[in-house]
């Protein structure tokens, strides 16, 4: 599902927001380039953004609450909107913990480091950077979905209990996301919400590669549900 | 004052595949009644005076570290307020990952000749319709008496309910709240037993 060719790189660095639109049969690779990678992303189909990422039916279907290679990003209309290509990370992909706002940052990242203190190295929570990014697209709070975190994972221990995982990403640890649809990706390069201590996310180089043609073959490794979202997503194109 | 049938303000029964919308005002508190045992009730909140402020499944089950809801939940909205909290629960474990069932997540699940039962999504796509609400406004619901048990490795299905006839859950308005209902349909997995039935909706002032 992937081309040799890289049709764009650039850094996003600790704390920033970003936006774009992947096309349809792109691959997005998100490779951490330090040992604090932690990203929130939320996704819409760039033609009709009503229709969304939805972690329910994305756990649902799949009969799991964590995500990984080979497993879908489905949207509430049956389609796939990405699917996650590789990870190296082994599963650090969060749709539990959602994202932070400004009291969270504060309450878990105890020097406050505002504007005024800190200039641009201020601590900018998920809310705000989504806020700003989606307004972009005439996007505002309606369009603030349950997120996808990229690069950490909270566990269900004893069958309920939230925890955030202590395991990080690599430097040098990818994720890759191919489009099955033009995807509008929004990102926030921001501490998991339920991370403490240090303000300290690490850069993310972002690279995409060349659209390519889907084969029959590229679903093969696939269950026999993302098939079928497959199947509706390609019927959309038609 | 105590609750009983005798004062409450409203007291319907709700078939089973029907939709349902009401505003519980601040002070209020709302019972849903299993009657039958074993139904899916799923159960959206929205700010009365301000549609865009709604439920959030992320900030509830973080803020409590837990992802069932039971007595003692507060449910938080999108914007950090508290909009209501659970007074009462005589049967626990209540879903808030397993979302609704659509004719277009029921075509990837069970099959693409699935697409045209009855759902939950179409059961609010009326009501957002009736209220000149918006598709966008949908999210994650809770899903009252519904089993959805999640194992160390993630494993997560809509098994065989637990509750039992009769059984209720109660939250008490912390703001005016817009409830949105689907009475579930659903006719392919467990989270009804199989046999969608009917509920007792009932609401007492302060």
């Amino acid at each position: 599902m992937k081309s040799e060719n890289i049709v764009l790189t650039e850094t996003l660095p600790s704390s920033v927001k970003w936006s774009k639109i992947i096309k349809r049969g792109q691959t997005i690779q998100l490779k951490a380039l330090g040992d604090n990678a932690s990203l929130s992303a939320m996704f819409y189909n760039a033609s009709n953004v009503s229709e969304r990422f939805n972690s329910a039916d994305t756990v649902k279907i799949q009969w799991n609450a964590f995500l990984g290679k080979n497993k879908v990003l489905f949207s509430e209309m049956g389609r796939v909107l990405f699917a996650i290509t590789d990870d190296t990370t082994k599963g650090l992909l969060d749709t539990l913990g959602g994202i932070s706002n400004d009291r969270v940052i504060k309450e878990n990242f105890a020097n406050e480091a505002t504007f005024e203190s800190c200039r641009n190295g201020y601590h900018k929570s998920d809310r705000e950077n989504f806020l700003i990014e989606l307004g972009k697209y005439g996007m505002g709070k309606t369009d603030m979905i349950p997120t996808l975190n990229l690069f950490r994972k909270v566990d269900v221990k004893k069958g309920s209990k939230l925890e955030l995982n202590p395991r990080c990403a690599q430097e040098g640890d990818t994720i890759e996301l191919t489009a099955l649809m033009d995807v509008l990706l929004v990102l926030s390069n921001t501490p998991h919400a339920m991370d403490k201590g240090e303000y300290n996310p690490s850069d993310v180089e972002i690279n995409i590669f060349e659209s390519v043609e889907f084969k029959d073959e590229d679903y093969v490794e696939f269950s026999e549900e993302a098939k079928r979202g497959f199947q509706n997503t390609n019927r959309y194109f038609v | 004052m105590k609750r009983n049938i005798e004062n409450a303000v409203y007291n319907e029964k709700i078939l089973s595949g029907l939709p349902w919308s009401g505003v519980i005002k601040k002070g209020q508190t709302f019972r849903i009644v299993d009657l039958e045992g074993c139904q899916a009730v799923d159960t959206l909140f929205y700010n009365n005076n301000d549609y865009s402020e709604r439920y959030s499944a992320n900030d509830t089950i973080r803020e409590q570290g837990s992802i069932f809801v039971t007595t003692g939940t507060k449910l938080i909205s999108s914007d950090d307020n508290v909009m209501m909290e659970m007074v009462a629960d005589t049967c626990g474990n209540h879903d808030t990952l397993g979302g609704h069932c659509s004719a277009e997540s029921n075509s990837v699940r069970f099959g693409l000749d699935k697409k045209y039962m009855h759902s939950c999504r179409d059961n609010y796509l009326t009501l957002i319709g009736e209220l000149e609400m918006n598709p966008k406004d949908i999210t994650n619901n809770i899903n009252f008496f519904m089993n959805v048990p999640v194992e160390e490795d993630g494993h997560l299905a809509i098994v065989d309910g637990i509750s039992s006839k009769g059984d209720y859950v109660e939250m008490t308005a912390m703001m005016d709240t817009l409830v949105l209902i689907s009475n579930c349909p659903q006719l392919n997995n467990p989270c009804n037993g199989y046999n969608p039935t009917p509920i007792q909706l009932i609401i007492w002032d302060k």
